[in-house]
């Protein structure tokens, strides 16, 4: 191990230490002088490193922090739970003052300007992890649920779900699911707060797609990496998509 | 707001992961902003990281391995940011002014606000790896799976940082050895 070598260790990992190294430093003023000031130099990267939250917090615009929060049925379903005390009620108006917040925040988030709506959808679609792990009976199943929470239901079709899930976008849960088709991959994201007033095709983000208005209320957005006629796909999907009162 | 689905590990399992979350959040809020450079993107990230990170609650094998977790998640969404936003590559000199009165009120004195600087200077292949081992506790190992490279590639971007800071902090140099051997 010459010095070189020694230096590209401690300047990599100034704490760590082997024998060979051990050896060298004892024979070798120079790279011991260097760990020396490279340990130093580490502790104070380490307290730089280290900013005060306080400080970081964001000069910009307040934007909604989303909490996480149980269920609030599940909670009052807990019958071990100790009966309501003083501070059980503090808690609950910690909790509603909480939640009043989330509310103003969403309200004050619905006031900033948006990126386009296929620029969000390409976006959630491109971040969202998707299980390798094909069921597709398990996804179909999944889906039904999924559709049931937004009280939409779908009859059969031809193409396999690989998929299905409730996604948060643009502050509302929404159903997203893929399809298996010939040609590919197709992901459906069903946007009940999202109006279009026409057909929007949009390529974006190596995605192709198109956002169609549903009746009555929202839209529907279907797109693909690969080369098919979304326009077709959500077509068809449409045509099997139902309120859940129709029978 | 998300609402935890009922799940087998039941809702009282879903609380205390929000709690842990929640705990962690300064750790991960100041992680991403060494990655990002910017406090706003590094909240956003945050935010995203921790609804990732509930989604995928029962992936957790090892509670003790939480922290380690969050961070991969909150770099990973970074990254992911990077890849579908094109974030416009700013002029350093602009980071540090924008940056700057934030360095400042996190205390310590103007030593520490140079290295800061510096830190903030590095380019983000030094960076990193950097934050990565420091800040999130990452070995050299872990940072090369992470980041994709091999080890050898890992400990020269981490000796080339610490170099990089050490000249731009203006520790001296130290005595010369190994006569003709070049450091990587």
């Amino acid at each position: 191990m010459n010095c070189s070598d020694v230096r590209l260790i401690i300047g990599a990992e100034p704490g760590a230490i082997t024998a060979e190294l051990e050896r060298h430093l004892g024979e070798c003023r120079a790279c011991a002088d260097y760990r020396r000031e490279m340990i130093r130099l580490d502790h104070n990267i380490r307290l730089a490193l280290k900013l005060d939250l306080a400080a970081l917090k964001s000069d910009g615009p307040a934007r909604p922090r989303v909490r996480l929060v149980v269920d609030a049925d599940a909670a009052a379903a807990d019958e071990n739970r100790p009966p309501v005390s003083q501070s059980g009620a503090r808690q609950w108006a910690l909790a509603a003052s909480i939640l009043l917040a989330v509310a103003v925040g969403f309200v004050f988030w619905g006031a900033l300007p948006r990126h386009s709506l296929a620029a969000d959808v390409v976006a959630h679609v491109i971040s969202e992890p998707i299980s390798q792990d094909v069921d597709s009976t398990n996804a179909r199943s999944t889906l039904a649920r999924v559709l049931q929470q937004a009280d939409l239901r779908l009859d059969p079709i031809h193409d396999e779900v690989t998929f299905a899930q409730t996604c948060f976008f643009r502050g509302r849960m929404v159903p997203h699911f893929v399809v298996r088709t010939d040609r590919g991959p197709v992901t459906v994201m069903i946007l009940p707060n999202e109006r279009v007033k026409t057909a929007e095709r949009f390529a974006e983000g190596g995605y192709t797609g198109v956002l169609l208005p549903v009746t009555g209320n929202g839209s529907i957005a279907v797109l693909s990496r690969a080369a098919l006629d979304t326009d077709a796909q959500a077509r068809e999907i449409l045509s099997a998509l139902h309120p859940r009162a129709e029978g | 707001m998300i609402q935890s689905r009922p799940d087998e590990n039941g809702e009282r399992l879903g609380d205390a992961f929000g709690q842990l979350l929640e705990s962690l959040r300064p750790d991960l809020v100041r992680f991403a902003y060494w990655l990002a450079r910017d406090r706003s993107v590094a909240e956003d990230v945050v935010q995203e990281a921790m609804l990732r990170a509930w989604r995928a609650r029962s992936e957790l094998k090892d509670a003790a391995a939480v922290r380690h977790w969050l961070l991969t998640i909150v770099r990973r969404e970074h990254a992911r940011l990077y890849e579908r936003k094109r974030l416009v590559t700013v002029d350093v000199t602009d980071i540090i002014e924008r940056e700057d009165a934030a360095l400042a009120r996190s205390g310590g004195d103007g030593e520490l606000l140079d290295l800061r600087r510096a830190i903030l200077r590095l380019p983000d292949e030094y960076r990193e790896p950097l934050v990565m081992q420091v800040l999130g506790g990452y070995s050299t190992a872990e940072i090369a799976k992470e980041m994709n490279l091999s080890t050898p590639a890992v400990l020269t971007r981490l000796f080339r940082a610490r170099n990089r800071l050490r000249e731009i902090y203006g520790i001296t140099p130290g005595a010369a050895c190994g006569a003709g051997e070049e450091t990587p």
